[in-house]
């Protein structure tokens, strides 16, 4: 069983590797990370059933916390990069190109 | 196998599903509703993992608050979508992403096949979680807390920044 939960976190998080580097939509590229962040969790939460420890509970909330306030930040940097375009694409902000 | 290895089985399917669907999906609130599914089913395996606190806060802060701001953007955003793609991203990004499921997998393979279930496991009830927090992990609470008020300071900051420089073109 512990074997199946751990191939799920890691394909959870291999699908999020997967969006970051292949679509081409912020916002569906930012849902990647947060799909990465549930996988680091939900391996939190076994190594809390197999070791039968609170800790990485706390851990979890902790993170949970954290992940709220990076979509709070990261939706805000979106529409605002986002907000006098007419498209949404990645490549095309190239603010920082010298 | 009990009922719970076949509610965990389940959820397992469910959550990558929901995964897939966030991959796959080329409309972005079809990949919102799968990152729904994939909340919802983590949340439930939490909760069959016995953390029914963190199940809880899992629901109402991913499923509920953080995926109705989401949805509120993704609405938000009614223009064109990407059409163009770079020739090489793909072949270039599915070797990245294989090296690196390699590179996650083969280190936690080991730990995962050779461990198992603690035996005289008693799910930790919200008290015990509570004084966990604020006996052992208060420091990095109080740090949460100032990371919190941050991003409240940093998301005001952003959404006011057009209209502060609009109201000084008013006055002058």
């Amino acid at each position: 069983m512990i074997v199946f939960l751990g191939i799920t976190a890691m394909l959870l998080f291999t699908f999020g590797i997967a969006g970051v580097l292949l679509k081409r939509n912020p916002l569906v590229i930012f849902m990647s990370i947060e799909l990465m962040l549930n996988a680091v969790n939900l391996g939190l939460m076994i190594i809390s059933r197999t070791k039968g420890r609170v800790d990485a509970q706390v851990l979890t909330i902790f993170l949970i916390t954290v992940a709220a306030a990076e979509v709070v930040i990261g939706l805000g940097i979106i529409v605002t990069l986002f907000s006098d375009r007419d498209d949404v694409d990645v490549d095309n902000i190239n603010l920082l190109k010298g | 196998m009990t009922l719970t290895d076949i509610l965990l089985v389940i959820m397992c399917i469910a959550s990558l599903a929901g995964g897939g669907i966030v991959l796959f999906a080329s409309n972005p609130v079809r990949s919102l509703l799968g990152l729904f599914l994939t909340s919802l089913s983590v949340g439930v395996i939490y909760l069959l993992l016995g953390g029914a606190f963190v199940a809880m806060a899992q629901i109402i802060v991913y499923a509920g608050a953080v995926l109705m701001l989401f949805l509120f953007v993704v609405r938000y955003f009614v223009k064109k979508l990407p059409q163009t793609r770079i020739q090489w991203q793909l072949p270039a990004g599915v070797l990245a992403v294989v090296i690196l499921f390699l590179q996650v997998s083969v280190p936690l393979m080991g730990w995962f096949t050779k461990g198992k279930f603690a035996a005289d496991y008693v799910p930790p009830d919200p008290a015990m979680l509570g004084q966990t927090i604020f006996e052992q992990y208060v420091y990095p609470f109080e740090l949460i807390s100032i990371l919190l008020l941050v991003a409240i300071v940093g998301a005001i900051y952003m959404a006011r920044g057009e209209m502060r420089s609009d109201d000084r073109g008013d006055e002058e």
